[in-house]
């Protein structure tokens, strides 16, 4: 199922008019895409916060209606969303508008199904990637991809080659990329770790005589100073 | 502890510590990290001091990034100098944070334990710090 999100045109743009916007509660955004002439866009922040919150997040189709221009509605891809570095404020976002019988470029999200033997018996579960680029119709764009890890023993990893193969959809990624993998804990084992936490203590004493010594120093050559 | 191998210029400005970071404001490694709240220098002590108290805290499992390096040279004067003489000696070696920037990321370990390691980390830096997750882990989108 499609989501709906509603925009309305921006008449204004520039960073003045930007921040205008979002001083409205309202997110500035663009909608570009092949033989589309670039229309700028605001839409209403709680209601994108709740879209990517949905099933599919970020990722997925979205029914853009825009207002004011006879409803009219474009299947889109949410391409970029910006970001504030502390605030967590949406600042500005990209949608794509598709063409049904153009094959797009998308990132779909990996699920894990199961718990991998590895992790039971003490191993780490190690991501390398989150998400996976594919190339599809965007009827065939699937939302998330399930993949069951359950079998992954100590050392095994998961490659994009591993991926399960679905109709009309074709994965971007090096195929030897690597997904997951299972590493070992550092277990202690006596004299090996212990040796290493040694050595690091004692250069950290190291450092702090050292720096006691330079002190002592810098004081010694301070005392004839003083007397003369 | 960390430094350049070599570097091009043994002294260099001091530089402005304005605005906020460009890059690397996002958990791209691990699940959890540490987040920068304000601009600061960082030295290489402080990272490593950090880092000593998430590994310590972890003990065994999980994995650490560190995604700041400190390879901007600070140089001092002897005490008791008088000025002039040209620049001082390098004392030590920083890293220039501003805003935003995730200095630490953590893996492998449940979110209490991230979190505790974490505040711990903070306790050793010069700067105020969050605690932030990956964004689909459910942390950064509001």
């Amino acid at each position: 199922m499609q989501r709906l999100l509603k925009a309305s045109i921006r008449k204004e743009t520039g960073k003045e008019a930007a921040r205008r916007v979002r001083k409205n509660g309202r997110i500035p955004g663009v909608l570009y895409g092949h033989g589309f002439e670039p229309l700028p866009l605001d839409l209403d922040g709680k209601e994108f916060h709740t879209l990517l919150r949905k099933k599919g997040g970020a990722h997925g189709l979205v029914d853009l209606k825009i207002e004011g221009k006879k409803g009219e509605k474009h299947t889109v891809v949410i391409k970029e969303v910006q970001k504030h570095p502390i605030k967590d404020q949406i600042l500005h976002v990209d949608f794509q508008k598709i063409k049904e019988e153009e094959k797009i470029h998308s990132e779909v999200s990996i699920r894990y199904l199961g718990e991998p033997i590895g992790v039971k018996m003490g191993g780490i579960l190690q991501h390398f990637i989150y998400d996976v680029k594919v190339e599809c119709l965007p009827k065939d764009l699937p939302e998330y991809i399930e993949v069951d890890i359950s079998k992954l023993k100590l050392h095994d990893s998961l490659k994009v080659s591993d991926l399960p193969q679905i109709d009309n959809v074709h994965y971007l990624n090096n195929p030897d990329e690597i997904i997951v993998s299972i590493i070992a804990k550092r277990i202690k084992v006596k004299g090996v770790l212990a040796e290493e936490e040694a050595a690091a203590e004692a250069e950290a004493a190291e450092e702090e005589v050292a720096s006691e010594v330079a002190q002592g120093e810098e004081l010694e050559a301070q005392e004839p100073k003083e007397s003369e | 502890m960390l430094m350049p191998r070599k570097v091009k210029h043994r002294r260099v400005h001091r530089g402005r510590l304005k605005g906020m970071s460009k890059g690397g404001t996002r958990v791209n490694f691990g699940d959890y990290g540490l987040q920068a709240l304000e601009p600061s220098w960082v030295t290489n002590r402080q990272i490593e001091s950090a880092r000593i108290a998430i590994t310590r805290h972890i003990r065994r499992g999980g994995k650490v990034w560190i995604n700041i390096f400190p390879s901007k040279p600070v140089s001092k004067k002897p005490a008791e100098t008088r000025m002039g003489s040209g620049k001082g000696a390098p004392d030590k070696w920083v890293a220039v944070v501003k805003p935003g920037r995730v200095m630490f990321e953590l893996s492998g370990v449940p979110e209490a334990t991230a979190r505790e390691a974490m505040r711990l980390a903070a306790n050793k830096l010069p700067m105020k710090c969050r605690f932030v997750k990956r964004e689909s882990l459910g942390g950064e989108v509001e």
